[in-house]
């Protein structure tokens, strides 16, 4: 899936990873610790984080996870859930399924199950004014309804008043997708690391983890107009150095960078004490150009985030956006100096951290400002904005009402959409006792009515009674009876 | 065994001495959060913890346990009781285990891991002769021990707790600040934790020592809890690279008189650590052993000078660090040397002796307060006093297969004994012990009860603390 595809329209994409990615079973703990502290109390197994390379233990690795509100945790199978009465558990060590009360229960996590979705030219992200989202193949839309045809859950027809914007995902081909080992990487002992604190990247499960001061870097042949995206996680202070268009995978001290190997030049960010980003231009017998830092004292609450970097060497500009919502855009006054195509990653001192899921696309190099206005506002794949009323949408066309009279247009020009602002349902969101979370990130929120391994049935108030499979979702949180927020998991 | 069958004990009356809670307490010139009012934290109230060897946890009860019919598990999120068989369950711990009041002379720790606090009565080439809490006159094989500890002289368990919270007080009190889990003090942000102990003699203060994060931890010792602005007391500053001892004493209107730092034992990096504390008063040292490694032993010069009773702990720095204690142990002894904390794989018997010196040899026998030590054609006798720990030769006989209802039982105040589980039921626990056969206890006399006593438990690397110019790019 090309998630977040672009950074226009923080309106279009705020919120769409909600949840920040999806859950895996070895950082239940963390997640429990969360749920523990809400309660004022702490976790006497916090220490057991498990990011910092601990092997998961081998009985959790592919089991569903159950997480009460008291913070206890148990691996095992979902067997079913009817919320008026019980969810049924299945235990390695327990002769019989259990049974428990539906109102003890926070959350449950899924092992990750590939998605067989298929990507095509209709392939599509909608995102809907209650905050939820989903993905599936475009079908149609007019006045009233949006059509969209899923995997999971088939044909699911949409209010529009439900709608808040729709993005096309139009193919494009991952010019690298996923961590697949530490093959190709080139790790080295950083220079800078006092004996005894410098380390290695490990690799597991479709990630790198570092504890000490490591560095790891990889021709990834970045294009000139680039979507490079990655997750990172961390315990402690964030002190992550992404080096951008090097050509050099050896780190460079920046203190001794004029003693250092020659290396072209680069462009580091640097994300600095949980709070700090930090984007220099890197160049050898040159100073160091900081070109503008952002403080995001949020960041110090977080120990996840996606991080997604759009590049137009043309332009000789790069956004950073954090879990979808745009943090900065910086533009280089001296021209685009990244004289590589590698990524490095360099973890110093001060945690222990994660990264994962990192993709490189191309992009099309669209810089969009976010949608103003109480009416629809679509965006074309050449960047065009074209404010209006949209009267229908098909597999050929679109038909806007604008302020100079009806166009069409061709519906392989349409890059998204953003829907006229709506109230969101909150009497809708205030009945739903559930909420789930797709594995490609994005979730649902209804009324469970029930859950069985093959189908479960949901009511939502923006496509009414559906059936869904479950194999969709990776958690599924039970929301709290008294509507309080349940603690955001950390997972 | 001869002589052991079903031993049965009822510990009817098990108190501690002397834990008096303490009043409002102020913090001292050394201390960088703000005084407030000292609140009294309540006993852990979520029962019971069921631990699986995959991370699971379930809190509840137990209510009765066999090998036929598995462990029968009461949680208050399931609509009926559970049973459970044995494979992958990791512990229990039990919140109310009575607490428990003990004045050994020794320790002993076996071949297979378990560990009793008692009396050595006697020994000979076989077989030998101990007193402890569930019965007075124990024989065993001597080939199932591996080391006898002489304790000091008056050694007395004060304190063995995590059990629950009772007793102890926090001051600057907020969200993040001490809390008690599951027999675990934590605490992320700055505030203090205390109890008073009314030390009055030599002491050995032991916790376990977990963090996950830089972090400053202070521990004064001999703290005056009703005037800690103006008691003097010694403070070990912790953090994950080094210990610090430094004497405060407000009265004197002088600094603090600092005896330096030394580097924490710690090379394996781990993130959780077995910290003892020797106070030997006779002597004027303090002494820290990091996973029974000498840190550093200082000595006062002026003599053992701290003067309170008490023990607070202080998490330092707005850092985020969670810091954990567990495990708090607290005993007394007098005399001028300590307990040993150590001991040796050797394959002869081997005595350490009052003045740390060591001899090697074959233990004859221990009779009428003397040990007997064959040294060649030599026979030497050696007072019992003199004797600090006796390590015996390792057996070279492997170890016998665990089944999977072998459990070790861990107990308040220190000991632990493994046993195959007959029967938990609310009156009694049953079961038979390789060493000592038949054995009997009320539930209420077990802490913790493990499982699968071969599976490793995860320990966790350390977070590098170390902040340095000139970071990689």
């Amino acid at each position: 899936m090309n998630k977040g595809h672009c950074t226009f329209g923080r309106r279009i994409i705020a919120r769409v990873r909600s949840g920040g990615g999806p859950p895996h079973s070895r950082t239940l703990r963390a997640i429990r610790q969360s749920f523990v502290n809400a309660k004022g109390l702490v976790l006497a197994a916090l220490l057991a984080f498990s990011a910092a390379g601990q092997t998961a233990p081998s009985s959790s690795t592919n089991a569903d996870a159950l997480l009460f509100r008291d913070g206890d945790l148990l691996y095992g199978e979902l067997l079913a859930i009817d919320p008026q009465s019980s969810v049924r558990w299945k235990h390695p060590d327990a002769a019989q399924a259990i049974e428990f009360k539906p109102e003890s229960v926070a959350q449950i996590d899924f092992p990750l199950v590939k998605s067989p979705g298929v990507l095509s030219t209709n392939a599509c992200r909608i995102l809907l004014a209650s905050g939820d989202s989903l993905e599936g193949e475009f079908l149609s839309c007019d006045r009233q309804t949006l059509a969209v045809q899923t995997w999971y859950a088939g044909r699911l027809n949409i209010a529009r008043t439900s709608l808040q914007s729709l993005v096309f995902l139009r193919p494009s081909p991952a010019i690298f997708d996923g961590i697949r080992g530490l093959e190709g990487w080139t790790q080295v002992t950083s220079a800078a690391a006092l004996p005894g604190e410098s380390g290695q990247w490990t690799y597991r499960n479709g990630a790198f983890y570092a504890g000490k001061t490591s560095s790891i870097a990889r021709d990834l042949h970045l294009p000139d107009m680039a979507d490079i995206q990655f997750d990172v996680a961390w315990k402690g202070v964030l002190n992550l150095a992404v080096a951008l268009y090097t050509d050099s995978l050896q780190p460079v001290p920046l203190n001794l960078k004029e003693q250092a190997p020659d290396f072209g030049g680069f462009y580091s960010f640097s994300f600095q004490s949980s709070i700090l980003i930090d984007m220099r231009a890197i160049k050898k017998m040159e100073p160091l150009r900081s070109l503008g830092q952002s403080i995001l004292p949020s960041l110090s609450k977080k120990e996840r985030i996606h991080v997604d970097f759009h590049v137009s060497k043309a332009q000789h500009k790069i956004s950073l956006s954090l879990d979808d919502v745009l943090v900065k855009e910086w533009v280089d006054p001296q021209g685009f100096i990244g004289e590589g195509t590698a990524m490095r990653f360099v973890q110093n001192p001060g945690s222990i951290i994660k990264l994962s899921n990192l993709r490189i696309t191309r992009w099309d190099g669209i810089f969009q400002e976010p949608a103003t206005g109480p009416g629809d506002v679509c965006w074309l794949e050449n960047g065009e904005r074209i404010p209006g009323t949209i009267e229908s949408i098909n597999a050929e066309q679109m038909a806007v009402r604008t302020s100079n009279g009806p166009i069409t247009i061709p519906y392989n020009q349409l890059k998204a959409v953003n829907f006229a602002a709506v109230k969101p349902n909150t009497v809708a969101s205030q009945t739903a006792n559930a909420r789930a979370t797709f594995a490609e990130g994005g979730g649902l929120t209804f009324i469970l009515d029930s859950w069985r391994p093959n189908e479960m049935v949901v009511r939502s108030a923006d496509f009414g009674k559906v059936r869904i499979n479950p194999a969709a979702f990776t958690r599924l949180q039970f929301l709290s009876p008294d509507k309080k927020p349940v603690p955001e998991p950390k997972g | 065994m001869k002589g052991n069958a079903a031993l049965f004990l009822v510990l009817s009356c098990l108190v501690l001495p002397g834990l008096a809670g303490v009043r409002a307490q102020q913090p001292g010139p050394l201390f960088f959060v703000q005084p407030a009012a000292n609140v009294p934290m309540a006993a852990s109230v979520e029962g019971d913890l069921l631990e699986f060897v995959d991370g699971s946890l379930l809190h509840g009860e137990l209510k009765g346990m066999d090998p036929a019919t598995g462990l029968h598990w009461e949680n208050p999120s399931a609509r009926n009781p559970i049973d459970f068989g044995p494979a992958h369950i990791d512990s229990i711990r039990f919140t109310h285990a009575a607490a428990v009041s003990l004045a050994p002379t020794a320790q002993l720790r076996f071949v297979n891991g378990d560990d009793l606090l008692g009396s050595v009565t006697s020994l000979d080439d076989d077989r030998l002769g101990f007193s402890t809490w569930f019965a007075p006159a124990l024989t065993f094989p001597r080939a199932s021990v591996q080391t006898i500890t002489f304790l000091s002289s008056n050694y007395i368990v004060l304190y063995d707790g995590s059990g629950d919270a009772r007793g102890w007080n926090i001051g600057n009190r907020n969200p993040e600040s001490w809390s008690f889990h599951d027999g675990t003090f934590s605490s992320s942000s700055p505030g203090t934790l205390g109890r008073e102990f009314k030390l009055s003699g030599s002491s050995t203060i032991e916790f376990d020592l977990g963090w996950n994060d830089s972090f400053q931890l202070l521990v004064s010792i001999y703290a005056d809890m009703d005037h800690l602005d103006s008691g003097s007391s010694y403070i070990l500053d912790f953090t994950p690279k080094e210990v610090n001892l430094r004497l405060v004493d407000p009265t004197r209107q002088t600094p603090p008189k600092n005896y330096g730092s030394a580097p924490l034992p710690n090379p394996a990096g781990k993130n959780k650590v077995h910290v003892t504390i020797q106070s030997n008063k006779a002597e004027g040292t303090v002494a820290v052993f990091v996973d029974n490694v000498l840190a550093k032993r200082w000595k006062d010069e002026n003599g053992f000078t701290a003067n309170g009773g008490g023990i607070l702990f202080q998490q330092d720095w707005m850092t985020g660090a969670t810091v954990q204690l567990s495990h708090i142990k607290v005993s007394q002894w007098q005399g001028r040397y300590e307990p040993e904390t150590t001991f040796v794989a050797t394959n002869v018997d081997v005595l350490r002796f009052i003045n740390h010196d060591q001899a090697g040899g074959k233990i004859a026998a221990i009779k009428d307060g003397k040990l007997s030590l064959a040294m060649g054609e030599t026979l030497l006798q050696i007072p019992l006093p003199r004797v600090t720990q006796i390590n015996f030769a390792a057996s070279p006989a492997p170890a016998p297969p665990r089944g999977p209802w072998e459990v070790r039982a861990r107990f308040p105040g220190g000991g632990s004994l493994s046993f195959q589980l007959q029967k938990w039921s609310d009156k009694e626990v049953s079961g038979r012990s390789a060493i000592f056969g038949s054995l009997a206890f009320q539930p209420g006399q077990i802490r913790q009860l493990e499982f699968n006593l071969d599976h490793a438990r995860i320990a966790t690397p350390a977070v590098i603390n170390r902040e340095f110019e000139g970071l990689d790019e």
